[in-house]
């Protein structure tokens, strides 16, 4: 196996675990090798790294009074 | 409600037009709550019917951004052409008055389907599954879109990084080299 092909697999189950696609034996599977693993901790961290920083960085717009109070006029007119 | 005005926020870019597609998602949940099936997931459900929405009311209207052929994407991502920063540059121009905000602009750079699957997996936790029930297309599908769009994310945000004076220090070209490593 290469080196590119171990990369691609290994990225690929980081994936799927952090988009909680795993069942539970190959969840505790990969974090053992996260643990153990250079490589392994290695594309794990920036993975997770990378999702941390879009997920808390991403704009949240807050939802005005005006629309709610909009929706519930809309809803009890029908 | 804050999830879906953060997901039609990212889809119009416009706060008006965001609170409009809320609004209507819940007017048509109100209407259509018979075709709600107990039990099911109803976030997943308001989600489907907005991002309905926004494809009836807004995509067709020509208010939202410019729909990019998938094929075109794929091409263009995949290709060695300098030419192919254009793209990005002209979106880029659009949202030059937002800088600072880098994960806001780079996710508006992301063709409308890629910016979907990476809204409805990295910022809400959707599943493949109801990711595929909620856009209507596949979960090989999915998975692959979430794949491509995490990559061009990945670039955008390094650019955007290495424009603000930060470099890359990791040192791991040719032992991991990520760019020569497509899934499928």
């Amino acid at each position: 196996m290469s080196n590119s092909e171990n990369f691609a697999q290994i990225k690929k189950k980081i994936h799927l675990f952090f988009d909680n696609a795993l069942d539970n034996s190959e969840t505790e599977n990969l974090l053992d090798k996260v643990d153990n693993d250079p490589k392994y901790s290695s594309i794990y961290r920036k993975e997770k790294d990378f999702r941390d920083f879009v997920k808390s960085n991403i704009s949240r717009p807050t939802v005005s009074n005006d629309l709610i109070q909009n929706i519930k006029n809309s809803i009890t007119q029908k | 409600m804050d999830a879906l005005k953060t997901f039609a926020y990212h889809l119009t870019y416009n706060d008006a037009e965001a609170e409009d597609l809320v609004q209507e998602t819940y007017l048509k949940a109100h209407k259509f709550i018979d075709r709600y099936v107990a039990g099911t997931n109803a976030k997943a459900w308001l989600f489907k019917i907005l991002k309905n929405a926004y494809i009836n009311e807004y995509r067709k209207k020509s208010k939202a951004p410019k729909k990019v052929d998938f094929e075109d994407v794929i091409s263009w991502q995949d290709s060695e052409d300098p030419k192919k920063q254009g793209f990005a540059d002209l979106r880029q121009d659009l949202f030059r008055d937002r800088m600072g905000d880098e994960v806001t602009i780079s996710l508006n750079l992301l063709p409308i389907d890629f910016r979907t699957v990476i809204l409805l997996c990295d910022i809400e936790g959707f599943t493949y599954e109801e990711i595929s029930k909620i856009i209507d297309v596949p979960i090989g599908t999915v998975r692959s879109r979430l794949f491509r769009a995490r990559n061009i994310l990945k670039e955008l945000l390094k650019s955007y990084a290495e424009k603000l004076g930060y470099k890359d220090y990791r040192g791991l070209k040719g032992k991991f080299d990520e760019s020569n490593n497509e899934e499928e």
